[in-house]
């Protein structure tokens, strides 16, 4: 095979296989400029979007796609902090100090990682119930729990890096240990901090069944909850809700973009659950 | 850093304890808690009509599970299910992944970027575009293949449908995860390699394949992982369905759960598929030495 030959039908592939996977992608945009009528069942697919119009996108923002965005947030940033804010102190202590038991609390955050989160499910939604906390509130507390083991090894992991000598001077200097965590250690540790908010991010943005089985009345629905039961029960037009799956991603994409060089890094330090 | 080992003369026991111990406590109440619960709760006969007076009735829940035929029709399934997400999975982010750093492909740091993403568009999105991408009588599916399948009424192309979305889904990570891998392989031994004749064949085999294979091994291992406890990719497209054709067990126990709402039944499955988990975890670790490189 000749060196041209070769270079094209390697193009070639490339272009066929990102064509491949990104069709649902391009579907949903092209089906977002079409004309919001007739319900679920009859939309039409060009593969040029004939006659488009953004009438659909008026039509979605009429819908409480806002609310069901602003409820998903109220959950994210909150989750984000909580989990860092427990997850750092554990952390360094466990980065710089050798203490009995250490090595049988790592076994245990890496372990209860790859245990189903259904096991724990349906007791807690009994609790939440109890304390009157199946709303966002209620998210926040379990979402920061069940992230929390991952983000105690990652944060471990980039202190792990980070010269002890730095501990060290800081303690001659005379700071105290959290003013060594939150002085010297956190600002040293960004990259990993970086990589532990998108991935709470993209877990809370992707997370489906606690907030199903958590979030009873509709005006507290995520958008992901809230999805699901629209396509199900709500004729909502296939345009209408393409729009809103575009829109729904914006804060995804712009998170992933931005942090996109540190999620390599973050991957490879080994991960399971956002 | 080397050879020091962090010593302890920055801080006292009490220091310690008070910066460790909250975010246990956390997870001991919002987690470990309500896993002790639901053991407890299997034990019970706890349900919708059994919801204050419930009894202790020993080992019937797991009794039951282990006589019903639902139980191995659906813990094959699953088995099944697992089997063909990891090998179609991992096929997949390898082949992309080799493909994608193939020093004949180029400006494949552009492609790269584009392959990836699917991955930032929410699941659950994306998951219910499939859906409607799939739909028996508009489908774009079935009108590009000039099809009528109803992907939905059969078990056979339901499974099918679900495993096709479910690589969509997952594929961009394990990509990301391998290309890292293959682009830590010093480029002096493929060249050296190369020197000495080998074909690309051979270099995949004996240079690429022997690097990677850590990371290949810990990517096989999430993957079963999160194939095992999958949830969202059957719930939003079948229900299980149809009937109970395209369940697995985590569907399984969540419909015990919340619909049949048998509290102690549903602790019983939730508590085998997790026993199931934490075995394979147990034996993967141990034998993957994730825990070595973590220290």
């Amino acid at each position: 095979m000749s060196k041209q030959l070769k270079t094209f039908s390697y193009q070639l592939i490339a272009i066929l296989l990102i064509a491949l996977v990104g069709f649902p992608i391009y579907w949903v945009i092209v089906t977002s400029f079409g004309r919001p009528r007739g319900g679920l069942f009859t939309a039409e697919f060009h593969l040029i979007p004939k006659d488009p119009t953004l009438e659909a996108y008026a039509t979605a923002f009429q819908s409480p796609l806002l609310l069901w965005l602003r409820n998903s947030m109220l959950v994210c940033i909150p989750t984000i902090l909580l989990v860092v804010f427990l997850a750092a102190p554990a952390a360094y202590i466990i980065s710089r100090h050798r203490f009995r038991g250490r090595r049988s609390i790592l076994m245990f955050l890496i372990t209860v990682q790859l245990i189903p989160i259904m096991i724990a499910l349906m007791p807690l939604y009994l609790i939440m119930a109890g304390l009157n906390l199946l709303n966002l509130y209620g998210l926040v507390l379990v979402y920061a729990a069940s992230f929390l083991p991952f983000h105690m090894i990652n944060l471990k992991l980039f202190f792990d890096a980070i010269p002890l000598e730095m501990d060290e001077s800081a303690y001659l200097a005379g700071a105290s240990t959290l003013q060594i965590l939150y002085r010297i250690i956190l600002p040293l540790a960004k990259p990993g901090l970086a990589v532990s908010f998108v991935l709470a991010f993209m877990g809370v943005w992707n997370e489906y069944i606690l907030a199903r089985t958590f979030l009873l009345d509709s005006s507290q629905y995520t958008f992901s909850v809230a999805f699901g039961e629209i396509t199900l029960y709500w004729q909502t037009p296939w345009p209408v809700f393409a729009v809103m799956s575009i829109i729904s991603s914006v804060p995804l994409i712009v998170v992933f973009i931005a942090a996109q060089r540190y999620l390599k890094e973050g991957l490879l330090r080994g991960g399971m659950r956002g | 850093m080397a050879a020091r080992t962090p010593s302890s003369f920055l801080i006292n026991r009490k220091t310690l304890l008070i910066l460790i111990l909250p975010s246990l406590t956390f997870y001991s109440i919002f987690f470990i808690y309500p896993i002790i619960m639901n053991v407890a709760l299997a034990f019970t006969n706890r349900s919708m009509y059994h919801f204050y007076e419930y009894d202790f009735v020993g080992l019937a829940n797991f009794v039951e599970m282990l006589s019903s035929a639902d139980f191995y029709t659906v813990m094959g399934r699953t088995f099944f299910w697992v089997v063909c997400t990891v090998f179609l999975q991992i096929g997949c982010g390898l082949f992309f992944a080799l493909f994608f750093t193939s020093p004949h492909l180029k400006g494949r740091g552009i492609y790269r970027g584009l392959m990836l993403l699917p991955w930032a568009f929410p699941n659950v999105v994306m998951i219910l575009v499939w859906r409607g991408m799939f739909n028996p009588s508009f489908g774009v599916i079935n009108v590009l293949f000039g099809t009528k399948i109803n992907w939905y009424n059969s078990p056979e192309y339901a499974f099918l449908m679900t495993q096709v979305i479910n690589i969509w889904l997952a594929y961009p990570f394990l990509m990301l995860l391998l290309t890292g891998a293959i682009q830590s392989i010093p480029t002096e031994l493929s060249e050296l390699a190369e020197m000495f004749g080998c074909s690309s064949l051979q270099k995949l085999r004996y240079i690429t394949f022997p690097l990677v294979k850590p990371i290949l091994s810990y990517g096989t291992l999430l993957t079963s992982g999160t194939a095992f406890m999958q949830f969202p990719v059957i719930w939003l497209l079948t229900r299980g369905g149809p009937g109970n054709a395209t369940d697995i067990i985590m569907t399984w126990a969540y419909k015990e759960a919340f619909y049949s709402q048998r509290f102690g039944y549903h602790a019983a499955i939730a508590i085998f598929a997790s026993l199931i988990s934490l075995i394979f975890a147990l034996f993967a670790i141990k034998r993957g030495g994730v825990l070595e490189g973590i220290k």
